[in-house]
Parts: structure tokens; sequence; C-alpha cells
């Protein structure tokens, strides 16, 4: 537990105490880095924050550059803050009440066309992969496509490596068929590491009960994302958050549910204006299309990204009491705040195992 | 095969007036090829050896299948240019050969190959017979001159970048018609040989209606059903399948369906039949006549004006090169062992460009009329030219 806490309600302590508390999805995009924020993670009781760390959009080369530049700004914290991509580590830095970076790509257009890259990233520490970003790719189909495809042949090969790997297969942001069909074709669960439910939130980036259900089943969790605009509330009220937990739980049951809350501290993104415009000319844009194609608004009703602002991290407090306000186990909110998603990683380290194990 | 019949002498059993005719339609008309692989993997045989042994050495030395086959499409050419053998040139003036077609990439100048084919290709601007063209006026001119037409043609492979600045940089390099996918699926739309078929994606609607606006032919060959749709419902343009063929005829991912077909000419748009025996038939003999049926059933569905000729075929390296080196490259191109694509497979009657004129005896032979036969030769492709690039 992060020092500092002393005022902290005893029975939320008690859950927190040696918990596993997972944030699946941090955009840790260069702009946004600050030493700060993963404290605050820390201090909100947060031990392991899963990072995109990549350039946008992402390729092979940039990405590993990108986890290179932050682990030597990371390093000036290593008193409190550490890497870790496997279960032994993570656990390892818990217990030295470090906060863990973990890794996760939001695309699968930086292995092209060479599944071998799939090991590479692998190698590198990411563990969870999107087969899609919000627009078709060879691999599959995103969520802001007007034509609902299916996974690729590729995409296919793409879903079996991966498994075979024990790299997650992520469909947050990727189509509605393109995820059912690699939920159906995955040998270990597949996630949404950030996303929520369409039922509560009409919006292009959530997901439809079928998608939820098939996820839950395939023993897979789907951890909900506290932007604003995918929540339906602007202000993404901790009871917001909380009303989408708990129609996941009531639809899929809590061990299908996590956290992953996308968190952007300065929202609305207009503060950031200079930096955002910085970044888009520094960013190789040339071959990414244009916001009208990756955010398209079909009903003409959903909050705009930039207009919302995020579930912060301190706000997780607040949450673990409005689940034992409705009666959640110690369990349940246990599982909800990380175990499951460790128990999808473990799946994967399995997996791995076995597949090596076969080959040797 | 050994009893091959002469180039351009399909025995079809036509009169002596019916050759007569066929011959003088054959001389006079513009005659385009939509989708032209040169003279084919014939010529190769045709050199002497000293020649050929040359080749040899060159295709040994290329780093991988593709660059051995570019070497080897350009080989004819390079001879020409450094006047040691005009053959090609004596083929394709045997062919009669209006206006043939060339490869270029729509990409962002960071594969390695596109650029090479791009290279390639401009080297061999400086023929004297042969004349890269834009305008559908330029080819009238290059049939009055006597010389070799080719326009620009892009299979993109490579899928087309998701910027659409690529491909006002390709059109400035001549390219005028576009084909939207390749076999697979890309962030623009779903290929033929795909599990899956859906529609253009949002970027692929923007490419359509780029196009259109620029002046570029949409062509969807290659594309799979829904996206072949989306594109006709798009475009507001005429849309093009420049090398397909009818899979009511004969079912294979490459065809095109009534209700593909139908959406095409409503564009105002043009089929072009192939001569790749395995898009065509899975009769163990393939002909030229396996090739007339699909031409007479998509004529009687769509009307005549909305045909035309994309052979694709033969592939121009010699047989040995096909068979070892690019027929391995046919799986990463996306066909399937289902679609038994055999690249030194032939029709009996299409064996290289001489055998052009036997189209124009075979149109003779089925019954159609002398308008008819310079539509399907060409007149069509050129009014669709014509109407799209100006």
């Amino acid at each position: 537990m992060a020092a500092g806490n002393e005022d902290v309600d005893p029975v939320i302590a008690d859950v927190l105490l040696g918990a596993d508390v997972w944030e699946m999805t941090l955009p840790w995009l260069p702009i946004y880095w600050d030493l700060e924020i993963l404290a605050d993670y820390r201090r909100s009781g947060f031990t392991f924050v899963s990072a995109t760390l990549q350039d946008w959009p992402p390729t092979f080369e940039g990405t590993r550059q990108c986890i290179e530049r932050f682990k030597t700004i990371a390093a000036r914290a290593s008193d409190w803050l550490t890497f870790g991509s496997s279960l032994e580590e993570i656990d390892a830095g818990r217990r030295q009440s470090k906060l863990v970076i973990g890794l996760n790509s939001q695309e699968t257009i930086l292995i092209g066309e060479d599944l071998s890259r799939i090991e590479g990233l692998y190698e590198i520490g990411i563990r969870h992969m999107l087969l899609a970003y919000n627009v078709r790719n060879l691999v599959a189909d995103g969520c802001a496509e007007r034509a609902d495809a299916g996974l690729s042949n590729y995409g296919r090969q793409v879903v079996r490596e991966m498994n075979r790997v024990g790299m997650v297969v992520d469909c947050a942001h990727t189509g509605r068929r393109s995820s059912l069909e690699a939920i159906e074709l995955s040998s270990a669960p597949v996630i949404f590491s950030h996303a929520n439910p369409y039922a509560v939130c009409p919006h292009i980036r959530n997901l439809y009960d079928d998608q939820i259900v098939a996820c839950a089943r395939g023993r897979g969790v789907i951890g909900v994302v506290g932007v604003g605009a995918f929540l339906g509330d602007e202000k993404a009220r901790t009871n917001t958050v909380f009303k989408h937990i708990d129609y996941l739980c009531e639809l899929a049951g809590p061990e299908a549910v996590g956290l992953g809350t996308d968190y952007v501290k300065i929202l609305p993104v207009a503060r950031y204006e200079a930096q955002w415009t910085a970044a888009a000319d520094d960013a190789d844009t040339r071959s990414w299309p244009d916001a009208g194609n990756a955010w398209p608004d079909p009903t003409g009703k959903q909050l705009a990204v930039e207009n919302t602002r995020c579930f912060a991290p301190s706000q997780l407090h607040e949450l673990i009491g409005l689940m034992q306000a409705h009666g959640y186990s110690k369990a349940n909110i246990r599982n909800i705040l990380g175990d499951n998603f460790r128990r999808v990683y473990a799946m994967a380290e399995r997996r791995r195992e076995s597949a090596r194990s076969q080959v040797a | 095969m050994t009893d091959l019949p002469d180039p351009g002498r399909y025995p079809f059993g036509l009169s002596a007036q019916q050759e007569e005719r066929a011959s003088d339609l054959h001389r006079d008309s513009i005659v385009m090829d939509l989708l032209s692989q040169h003279a084919g993997s014939k010529i190769f045989d045709h050199y002497p050896r000293s020649l050929t042994e040359e080749l040899s050495a060159t295709l040994a030395d290329a780093a991988s299948p593709m660059e051995a086959y570019l070497r080897a499409v350009y080989w004819p050419y390079e001879l020409s240019e450094q006047r040691r053998s005009d053959l090609i040139l004596e083929w394709f003036r045997q062919s009669g050969l209006t206006c043939g077609t060339y490869g270029i990439g729509v990409h962002d100048g960071t594969d390695a190959l596109e650029n090479q084919w791009e290279a390639t290709t401009r080297r061999y601007a400086d023929l004297p017979w042969l004349r890269y063209i834009t305008t559908a006026t330029e080819i009238r001119t290059a049939k009055r001159e006597g010389v070799i037409a080719f326009y620009a043609h892009c299979q993109p492979t490579t899928p087309i970048p998701r910027d659409l600045k690529c491909i006002d940089t390709a059109y400035a390099k001549g390219l005028r018609s576009l084909m939207l996918t390749y076999n697979a699926m890309d962030h623009v739309g779903v290929g033929c040989t795909e599990r899956v078929d859906a529609g253009l994606s949002n970027y692929g609607v923007e490419v359509v209606k780029h196009c259109n606006a620029i002046g570029m032919i949409v062509d969807v060959s290659h594309c799979g059903h829904l996206t072949t749709m989306d594109a006709c419902r798009h475009a507001s343009r005429p849309v093009t399948a420049n090398h397909t063929a009818a899979s009511s005829v004969y079912r294979h991912a490459r065809g095109k369906s009534n209700e593909a077909l139908r959406a095409i000419a409503g564009t105002g748009g043009l089929i072009g039949i192939v001569a790749v025996p395995a898009f065509l038939t899975d009769s163990p003999e393939p002909s030229l006549e396996h090739m007339l049926d699909h031409i007479d059933y998509v004529a009687e569905l769509i009307g005549w004006e909305h045909v035309a000729i994309g052979t694709d075929w033969p592939l121009q390296a010699p047989e040995k090169l096909l068979r070892t080196l690019l027929s391995p490259h046919n799986k990463a191109l996306g066909f399937r062992k289902r679609d038994r694509l055999d690249v030194t497979q032939r029709l009996h009657g299409f064996d290289d460009c001489r055998d052009l004129p036997n189209i124009t005896r075979g149109l003779v032979k089925r019954g159609y009329g002398d308008e008819q036969i310079r539509g399907i030769l060409g007149e069509n492709a050129l009014r669709v030219f014509s109407e799209v690039c100006g």
C-alpha cells in the first residue's frame, strides 16, 4: 500500500491491501509524459498500469524507440516505479510497493505482413495488442468503419500467432464482426482492454451485448473506460463509471469486468492544443486517415472526446465504495480491480509455455 | 501442345469472306488490351541462344523472384532500346495492338520494388515505337501514326497508402486506372479471395470519390463482391473491371456475379474479359472458345457496349522462371489452392499477343456485327477512357 493514505476508509483500505489493481490502458504519448500522473496512480492504490508507448501511427521501430525513451525518464523514479511484463515481474514490483508499467500496442499495422514481429513485440515487453484502431487494416475492421468486415485471412494468422506467442488479443477499437470472429478463433481469452457497453452509452467505441457475452464466455475481460464521451457523461462521474461496471456484471458476470480507463489528465484537449498541433506536425500523419474517418458520429448524439473529462485515478476509492454500497463482495471487487485481467495474463503465459514445450 | 496453329490462325472454320472481314476489322479498329502482359512468355523461345544465355545470367543474379520477373518483363524492350533485337516490336505489329497497359504503383515512395518497377518503366519511354499516353485522343493519334500506346494501370499488391495525396502523385506520373484492392483485405476494401466479404472502408469511399474528382478510372477487377458493389454505388463516373470473367459461366473468385456485372454496367463502365485459363474454365483443354463464352454471356447480360478485352495473359517471363519462381509467389499474392492458378497454363488459341486477331476472328464466328466488334476491341474502352480521363 502506498504511503500517505492514512485517511483512507479502513474498509476500502482492506480491499486494497495486497490487491492487484490494474489499469489496462494508459495512453502514453510523449506529450502526456508526466511522472506525477503515475504517482497519482500509485497513491490511489493502483499496482499495475498497461501503457501505450508508441509513435502514432505506430511503427515497429518507433514503438521500440518510444519505450526506450520513456524508460530513461522512468529511471529517475526507480525507487517507486518499475517496468514489468511477466507476472513474475509484476508481482515482484508489487511486493516492493512499486508501480509497475506494462506495455500494449493499439494497432497491428506496425507488424505489416511479418508475423514474426509479434514475437518481436513480445520480446520488448508488449503483452496485449489491438487488432485494429477504429479504421480497417490488413487484419481486421475497426469500430468506426461503415462496413463491418470480419477478420481477413491474414488476420486469422495474426490471432493464431498471438495465441502461440502468448500475446493477449485485444479487441478494443475493433469492429464488431472482427471482434466476434477473433473471440471464436482464439485459443486464449480475448479482452476489450478499454470499452464500455453500448446499451448504457451508444457510441462507436462501445460494445454490443453479443460482444460482451462472447468475450465473457471465452473467459475474457472488458476494461471499463473512463473517457466521458464513451461513458455518456462529460464529467466522467464515479457513479456513471459504476453504472457501466454494474451493467457488465449483470450481463457477463463479475469475472469478466476490469478497468481500462484510458486516462488523459487534461481534458478538454483544447488546453493542450498547441502541443497537439506540434505532435501532429511531428507525426507521420501522411499515412493516416483524417479524423472524420476515424471518429464518425453516425447517431449525431455522441459527445466529443475533447469536450469531456476522464475518470481519474483518485476516483478509485469512491468507486470501490460504490461497489461495496451495492453489495459487491470483496472477492468480486478484487476481481474487477485486477484479478480478472491477471487471470488472462496467466492463461496467456501458460499458453506460451505449452507452445514452447511442444516445440522443444 | 505440338499441334499449335500459326499465330492468329485458330481453326474457327471461317469462310474466306469471313476471314477477310475479320482481317479488315482487326487492322482498322482501335485494339485495346486493358490488362496487357506485353508479348507473353513464348517470346523468349524466339531469341537467339546467345541472347537467352545472357538473360539467364541476369535472372540468376536477381535478389528476389519478383525482381527476376521484372527483369524478364522488360528485357525484350531493353534489347530493342539497345538495337540488338526488335522482336517484341515485330510481335506487337503482328498482334494489331493499338493500346496496352503497364503497371505502376500508388505508394509513398518507401516500397523498393514499386520504385524499381517505375524506374524500369521510365527507361523505355525513349523507344521510338512505344508511347505512354494519358488521354483518349492520344490513343487515336498513336493508331494513326503506327506507334504502340500504353497507359498506366495500378494493381495494388501493396495497398493504396492511407493518403489521397499519393494518388495525386501517381496521377501526375501518368496513372489513369486504379484498382481498389488486390486479393486480400486492406484498409481500402476487401479482395476477392478473402474469407470475408465486406464493403469499402470509410477511406475506401473517399478513394473512389477522389479518383472520380481527379479523372482516374476506378477499377474493381480483384475486389470482392460487396466492395465491387460499394464502388459502383459511390462512383459518379464509369467503373471498370478491366480483367475479370463472369462467375455465372464459370464459378471463380476472380469472376463477377450477374449483380456485380449489372452494377458496373449501371455506371456506364466496362468488363474486360481475361485470357487466364483458371478464371474461365476448369476444362482440361482450355481454349479461346471459353473466353468467347464469357464475352457472349456478358454481352448478352449487360450489352456489348460494356464489354472489352483485358487478357492479363500470358505473363512475359520464361516459362521456367514462371514455374519455379512465380508459382510459389501466388500464395503471397492471395491466390489459394482452390483458385487453381497455373501461371504457365495458356488458352489454346491465345498463346501470345500475336493471337489477338483470333479474338476478332472469334467474334466474327459468333455472329457479332462490325460495330459490336469494334466496340469490344477498343471503342467501348475508348469511350470510358475519354469520359473519365479526357
